[in-house]
């Protein structure tokens, strides 16, 4: 227990909150999110389209623009505040000790500049190497992303290569200055199972080197199973779920997470009916009462209907927010 | 058996690359390399392989986004690349196509319900009143709600912005439906209701699919044929159930092995899991592409591209060491 004590997270967020002031009210995209991730240790981040991921690692780095904000929380890297530091002290750290991959592989890279120098950029700016080491440095890291030709291929532009292949080269890039913490937004969307595997290991690789850690949003469970060390589910602006990685998929306590993998399952196996979970997303807007899973959950009591439920320890590492916690169980139909 | 909704016959793209920093110097780079296949009316064909083998440059030059090096594209039985600008806006009404990234493909400046019910203008259906219910009844059918109507792109998430980009395509009733990645980027019960939504419509409008992902288990659920690419070629064609229980060719056999478990406990890769890299496809072996790769591999292979043969009914398959 005290060598645990011991450990300092290198990312330590708690109660993040960024809203959007939209025509109808307040958005409540990210509404208290706390979470922390030790070195050499890989969280993931999933939830339903909507519910708040991507802004919450968006508001990390500070790139909400109006009219969202981030309201409140704090975001400490290395004890330093992200949330409050200087722009300057801010821009330091980005690109060199700290590097993010974003959603959209075919919209992030610049049309504009060839693939060599995007990926070099940041070993010009933060590691000082000249154009020439750069690039050179920048043809080894395409080859290990698993770019054909690099050498014949780094000086074409991104137009050039298939979806797999530009998330791959902005994978590259982000890995270029070998970030102390990585975030990936979906970082393998477009990959063939062997390719995501690759990438899988590479980013395992560089972190047995450099004992960093790895905040990754992915809907794939696959991806989760294979690499994840803690899992963190997000509805609705909120974490409903936090657990150990086994934990979440053998003994999941929140019915949204046990919706999720009663789907993953059936989809997996062309023979079972798909059971999605029924109804929509909640949009968390304005003032929110009860639990924003309840119109959808058929465990819903009264109480969930009224009052908000906050996390809970179930286990020695394992919360949930719901005030029935159905027995896993009960949802093998 | 009616007659096919398209016929695709040795249908070819070379792209011309750069070779480093020699302006001059080009290499060629086939994307796509003799590909042959029916899309019959009413039927999903999935599309499987790896980065880079072709996927959507396919899907591209089925709706000429791309003008082929080489080949035929049959709809309905006429030669697609023979009609005029005009019949070829005719045509497109009846193929849509979903991008693999919704964002790219959204016009940023406008309204999604706009970009949906735009489609219907652009086609000169319907009045005004007329198509934007039928927008807000096509985002409801997709999972969004009316209140999105006014949203700009960037104010939705990804996975949001993903079902515009199907509601568009869906909204004129296509008969040909290209979807490129369509539901990766998604969120497992999104996806599902997705996956849903197409089984409802297919029964409904009788709509034919192309149906391009690297999700094998996405594509074993939609698809009633599957077909197989590897660096521009096809490999195997089969019925779906087929191929998942019994594939012949060895990369699909080395393709179907690599698939990921869903179970943490098990973080081993299995023996029969492809092996080695993906050669560069601008400089790809004589014979067989996946030659570098294969366990069955002989002389013959690194000589000869192997034909494609029908070794079962409706089952076709190009290697010489499957018989
Ligand atoms: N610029 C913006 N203006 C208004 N609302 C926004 C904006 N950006 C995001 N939102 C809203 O904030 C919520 C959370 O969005 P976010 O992008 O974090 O979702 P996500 O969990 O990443 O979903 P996905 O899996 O689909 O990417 C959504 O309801 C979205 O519509
Ligand atoms: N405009 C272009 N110029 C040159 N090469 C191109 C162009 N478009 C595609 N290619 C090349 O053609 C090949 C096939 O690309 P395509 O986008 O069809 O692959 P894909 O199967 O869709 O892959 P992914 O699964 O990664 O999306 C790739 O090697 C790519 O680099
Ligand atoms: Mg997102
Ligand atoms: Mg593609």
């Amino acid at each position: 227990m005290k060598d645990l004590a011991q450990v300092e997270p290198i990312l330590n967020v708690r109660d993040l909150r960024t809203h959007f002031e939209i025509k109808r009210g307040k958005l409540h995209a990210v509404d208290g999110v706390s979470f922390s991730v030790n070195p050499g240790r890989v969280l993931c981040i999933v939830g339903e389209s909507g519910s708040g991921k991507s802004v919450t690692v968006m508001s990390l780095l500070r790139l909400i623009r109006r009219p969202g904000k981030v309201t409140g929380g704090t975001a400490v890297f290395h004890g330093d505040d992200l949330l409050t530091m200087s722009r300057q002290q801010l821009a330091d750290i980005r690109g060199d000790r700290i590097s993010m991959i974003f959603q959209n592989p075919l919209t992030s890279l610049n049309p504009a500049l060839t693939i060599g120098d995007q990926v070099s950029e940041g070993l010009i700016l933060h590691r000082g190497m000249g154009r020439r080491e750069a690039q050179a440095e920048a043809v080894k890291l395409l080859r290990q992303v698993g770019i054909p030709s690099p050498k014949e291929r780094v000086t074409d532009y991104p137009a050039s290569f298939s979806g797999g292949m530009r998330q791959r080269i902005m994978i590259a890039a982000a890995l270029s200055c070998k970030p102390e913490l990585l975030i990936a937004d979906e970082p393998t969307t477009a990959l063939d199972v062997s390719m995501q595997a690759q990438i899988l290991d590479l980013l395992k690789e560089l972190q047995a080197e450099i004992n960093n850690v790895l905040v990754m949003i992915t809907h794939d469970l696959g991806v989760v199973a294979s690499i994840a060390d803690e899992v963190m589910v997000m509805y609705s602006g909120k974490v409903v779920e936090q657990a150990p990685v086994r934990e979440i998929f053998a003994a999941p306590r929140h019915p949204y997470t046990q919706g999720l993998i009663a789907t993953v399952r059936a989809l997996d196996d062309a023979s079972r009916p798909l059971h999605p979970i029924p109804g929509t997303p909640a949009i968390p807007l304005g003032q929110r009462m009860g639990c924003a899973f309840a119109p959808r959950c058929g465990f819903a009591t009264d109480q969930c209907r009224l009052e908000t439920p906050h996390l809970e320890l179930v286990g020695s590492a394992h919360t949930v927010a719901c005030h029935v916690k159905p027995d896993p169980d009960r949802t093998h139909v | 058996m009616s007659e096919p909704l398209l016929q695709v016959r040795d249908l070819t793209k070379v792209f011309n690359v750069r070779r480093g920093n020699a302006f001059l110097k080009t290499q060629p780079l086939y994307a796509v390399n003799n590909v042959s296949f029916d899309i019959r009316a009413g039927e999903v064909l999935g599309v499987v392989g790896e980065s880079g083998c072709g996927k959507s440059t396919l899907g591209r030059l089925i709706l000429r986004l791309l003008e082929p090096t080489k080949g035929q594209l049959l709809f309905e039985g006429r030669d697609l690349r023979e009609l005029t600008a005009e019949q070829m806006r005719r045509a497109r009404s009846d193929m849509q196509m979903v991008f693999q990234d919704p964002n790219g493909s959204l016009n940023p400046a406008m309204q999604v319900g706009r970009s949906i019910s735009e489609t219907l203008r652009f086609h000169g259906i319907g009045t005004e009143a007329e198509r934007y219910e039928k927008a807000l009844k096509i985002l409801s059918v997709v999972g969004l709600q009316a209140s999105h109507y006014n949203r700009l792109p960037h104010e939705m998430s990804g996975g949001q912005n993903q079902r515009v980009g199907i509601a568009r395509a869906l909204i004129i009733n296509p008969k040909l439906l290209i979807m490129d990645e369509a539901v990766s980027a998604l969120d497992v019960s999104v996806q599902a209701q997705i996956l849903k939504l197409l089984e409802e419509i297919r029964e409904e409008f009788h709509i034919s699919i192309l149906f391009i992902s690297h999700d094998l288990s996405v594509v074993n659920r939609v698809s009633d044929r599957v077909i197989v690419l590897y660096l521009g070629r096809v490999m195997e064609i089969a019925p779906v159930k087929a191929l998942f229980s019994g594939a012949r060719h060895p990369y699909t056999r080395g393709l179907l092995a690599s698939r990921p478990s869903i179970d943490p406990t098990k973080r081993v890769k299995t023996e029969a899991a492809l092996q080695g890299d993906l050669p560069s496809p601008l400089s790809l072996p004589k014979g067989c592409p996946f030659v570098t790769r294969c366990a069955l591999a002989t002389d013959i292979c690194w000589q000869q591209m192997p034909e494609h043969r029908e070794r079962a009914p409706d089952w076709i398959v190009a290697c010489h060491h499957v018989d």
